[in-house]
């Protein structure tokens, strides 16, 4: 090799080393990634060299704060789309633009003990108050889309299994169990179903989210005719929002690399007369609807939260209905699951109230009390079939008497 | 960090210097490296230096038996520290004590020093800051390879910097890099997830793609380190010995253990075997030799059984090799020598890798197919499909095959610009890959934390 061409392998290697260096002293810090839900790694401190920590915090940090570092991400899903992986960042791609999540664990006879324990601990709490108790699972897209899957995936009758474990150790005494994936399954079509989720995020849409909401009315002991019903029902409209880009929550996680043009779908009454009150537990704060639902109305793109409603306002959230059909008051504990129903509920009970698991932490109140200060007719608790866990967990870390 | 960084930094600073001073940049980044991964033993490894420049001093200063003494001190010294911070648990039933970084490979580079004094091989280093160099040179400092003192003691001395050489050490670095991140790194995701799992989950092909990925991971893992560390060292302005010669072509195991880790058997030959006698004794003795060789390569490898069992297992087919074995072998055509091979290779490996004997002997058995394991699996097929072409590629370049197809081609045309510009564009695509995985958190495991 001589000098010259020496140079072909030299000059470059020297551009890629030192413009990284530079470039990586020059661009400004991120604090969050977006696409993998999680805070960036900050620059250690003076106390983390006295620990001994700074080489690898210093490492993770120069790591997340790379240059490129979000678009390289992209470009790696991208290949591994194109390459054909089984698992593209945690989710599965099936055809047409589907983004499909992975199934969950299945529990252990301990931990279901631990969840319905706790469920079966509030339900006697709202039982002794002369409430009715109902535990509705709402359908998760995993279970509802099974059949979109790869057939390698060999563990697509877990939330099943999870269902029925935890249905079994409920207090069938004091409890309806609302179980909206075996409804949804025996009533629609693989194709029927497909059109009530989103195909990048894990949600349904406005029409799955109404259907199910059919479906565990139906269910529940209201003291309404079912023609009643169906008459209420049968004043809905439908309206497809077409004006926003729509950014699923796989998507998002995935760098966007999937291109499905899909926007939120909603069911509503025409006039409806609602109050909202943002509810610490005791007082009421009037709240003015675009405080609360889609709250993302005003930007170029949204999200599923930002079109519905996200959980950050179910801290908590009542909404007063005097047109509502009945004159009955319920409280629901909620997952993101229940968002696009909630002027559904609100259509349907004259006072509603979510709480949010999630969102309440600095509410200095224990789950029985939220109850006894709710004084309902109904509590229900409507978590979704894949991750019912995660938000029971949610309730006794924060406690639940 | 390193590459974006450090390197940059290090390479700046040495070619601004003066000569006489590089040297000293060199020190002084070699041992922020290596007190940056090993923040709490920096101070054993200085002690080491220190301890050893004196005893190299007495030894190549004092008369024969004043010598052995001094000899013999400094190897309890070393092998004392190896057994307090390597084998403490493994002799004496100690634990918690932290293994320190690299310390097999710095201990062995400081013995190999005072030897080749002992031997008049070399002369003592009379600047303790040159022989601290030796000892922590960052290129080589925590997976070798195992460089003796005597084939850089000029080197350090004075050395030859010019483009070609710095071109050599680009191209032979982002080698290795990529050896390790784009094939090593892939394969250890399927050689992990099927060591991870239960011996009665696993199908038969499954754990055959195991081992194999295992062995591969291993092989480029290994020699992309000593790649890299060849490649910064011409950087550098060093020559260092080659490491690997595409191990698994070979047709024995005595041939295998001459084309890998080539620096660390040579170690134990020079320093070991032939000092107790290598082959020039009686049988009797020849099978002592061997197995105290072969129980100190396991040993060395990781203070646990499985190791000692895995070099056992080497030092066992070497001696049949050397009694019959091997002629028996040569009269027999390539492909069943080369299986011959393999087989007892990828056997090797289930050991080293396995976490306990046990495991290590359940696999064996779901490989030989003598459980009612199945033969495929979904796991199996999953593998396949996401990882198959990292396999392939693998398979080839764990041969010398790409090598012979450029030898054949006309040299008039590998020496022209076009392909000049067309491996400097392979360059920079590998290093854009590696920059793509190393950036988004991909599985990168460490194998030498327990050397």
């Amino acid at each position: 090799m001589n000098e010259k061409k020496a140079k072909y392998i030299v000059i470059p290697f020297l551009i890629v080393i030192f413009s990284f260096f530079l470039m990586n002293l020059v661009v400004p810090e991120e604090t969050v990634s977006v696409s993998e839900n999680r805070s960036l790694e900050e620059k250690p401190s003076m106390e983390d060299i006295k620990e001994g920590a700074y080489p690898s915090k210093f490492e993770d940090y120069y790591q997340d704060q790379f240059v490129f570092r979000k678009e390289m991400l992209r470009i790696q899903r991208m290949l591994e789309a194109i390459l054909g992986k089984s698992v593209v960042g945690n989710y599965y791609l099936g055809r047409d633009n589907w983004i499909l999540g992975m199934f969950p664990r299945v529990l252990t006879p301990g931990q279901l003990d631990k969840y319905a324990g706790s469920i079966n601990e509030l339900a006697q709490i709202s039982h002794n108050l002369g409430e009715d108790v109902y535990f509705t699972l709402t359908p998760h897209k995993t279970n509802m889309l099974k059949h979109l899957y790869p057939e390698f995936v060999d563990n697509k009758e877990n939330i099943d299994i999870n269902k029925d474990a935890f249905k079994s150790r409920l207090n069938s005494n004091i409890i309806t169990f609302i179980d909206l994936d075996e409804k949804m399954l025996n009533k629609f079509s693989d194709r029927q179903r497909e059109k009530m989720y989103f195909k990048t995020d894990h949600h349904w849409n406005g029409t799955g989210a109404f259907e199910g909401f059919k479906l565990m009315v139906q269910e529940m002991n209201l003291g309404i005719s079912p023609e009643v019903l169906k008459e209420h029902f049968s004043m809905y409209k439908t309206m497809e929002y077409d004006e926003k880009d729509f950014v699923g929550s796989y998507n998002s996680n995935l760098n966007m690399i999937v291109k499905e043009d899909e926007d939120p779908i909603y069911v509503y009454l025409e006039n409806g007369n609602y109050e909202y009150f943002l509810n610490d537990g005791r007082k009421d704060i009037k709240l003015q609807a675009e405080d609360v639902i889609a709250t993302l109305r005003d930007k170029d793109e949204w999200d599923y939260g930002g079109a519905y409603i996200r959980g950050g306002v179910c801290n908590m959230l009542k909404i007063k209905n005097d047109n509502a059909l009945t004159d009955k008051k319920i409280l629901v504990f909620r997952d993101s699951y229940q968002a696009p129903t909630t002027l559904l509920f609100a259509d349907l009970f004259s006072e509603v109230i979510f709480v949010d698991p999630r969102n309440i932490t600095k509410i200095d109140m224990s789950y029985e009390e939220i109850i006894n200060c709710a004084d309902t007719d109904i509590v229900m608790f409507m978590y979704n079939s894949s991750g019912f866990d995660s938000m029971i967990i949610r309730m006794i870390d924060k406690g639940i008497k | 960090m390193f590459l974006f960084v450090f390197l940059p930094i290090v390479l700046i600073g040495y070619y601004l210097l003066n000569d006489k001073y590089k040297n000293y940049l060199l020190l002084a980044a070699s041992l922020f490296f290596y007190a940056w991964g090993e923040p709490k033993y920096v101070w054993l490894m200085l002690l080491s230096i220190v301890f050893n420049y004196f005893v190299g001093l007495r030894v190549d200063a004092l008369s024969q038996a004043n010598r052995k003494l001094w000899l013999s001190v400094s190897i309890i010294f070393n092998l004392g520290l190896l057994a307090i911070f390597k084998y403490a648990d493994f002799i004496f039933g100690i634990q918690g004590i932290k293994l320190p970084l690299g310390i097999s490979f710095f201990t062995f580079h400081v013995m190999s020093y005072v030897i080749d004094i002992y031997r008049k091989d070399t002369r003592a280093q009379r600047n303790i800051c040159d022989l601290a160099l030796y000892i922590s040179l960052f290129p080589q400092l925590i997976a070798g390879p195992i460089i003796r003192y005597k084939t850089v003691d000029q080197q350090i001395a004075g050395r030859k910097h010019s483009l070609e050489k710095f071109a050599d050490g680009v191209n032979r670095f982002v080698l290795g890099l990529s050896k390790k991140v784009i094939l090593s790194n892939q394969l250890a995701a399927v050689a992990d997830k099927v060591f991870a799992t239960g011996i009665s989950s696993l199908s038969v092909g499954e754990s055959w793609l195991g081992v194999i990925c295992y062995a591969l991971q291993i092989y480029f893992d290994f020699s992309g380190y000593s790649d890299m560390a060849i490649g910064l060292g011409k950087m550098f302005g060093f020559d260092f010995l080659e490491n690997f010669n595409y191990p698994y072509i070979s047709q024995s195991v005595s041939e295998f253990w001459r084309r890998w880790h080539i620096s660390l058997g040579n170690w134990f030959r020079d320093y070991l075997y032939i000092p107790l006698g290598g082959n020039r004794v009686s049988r009797i003795m020849l099978y002592r030799n061997l197995f105290v060789v072969w129980f100190l390569t396991g040993l060395w490898h990781g203070a646990s059984w499985t190791f000692v069992a895995w070099g056992l297992y080497y030092g066992f087919f070497i001696m049949l090799e050397k009694t019959f074995l091997e002629r028996l072998l040569k009269k027999s055509p390539k492909i069943i020598r080369h299986i011959y091979l393999l087989f007892i290779v990828l056997i090797g490996w289930v050991f080293f890798r396995a976490n306990n004997i046990s495991q290590g002997i359940g696999l064996i058995k779901v490989i030989m197919g003598l459980g009612t394991n199945p033969m495929i699996n979904n796991e199996l097929l999953i593998c396949i499909n996401d990882y198959w072409y990292v396999i392939v590629a693998s398979l080839i370049f764990s041969t010398p095959l790409v090598k012979e197809l450029k030898g054949k081609l006309n040299e008039k045309l590998l020496q022209s610009s076009w392909a000049y510009a067309l491996h400097s564009l392979i360059l920079i695509v590998c290093m854009f890959i590696v920059v793509l995985l190393l950036n988004n958190n991909s599985y990168n495991p460490f194998l030498y934390f327990r050397f």
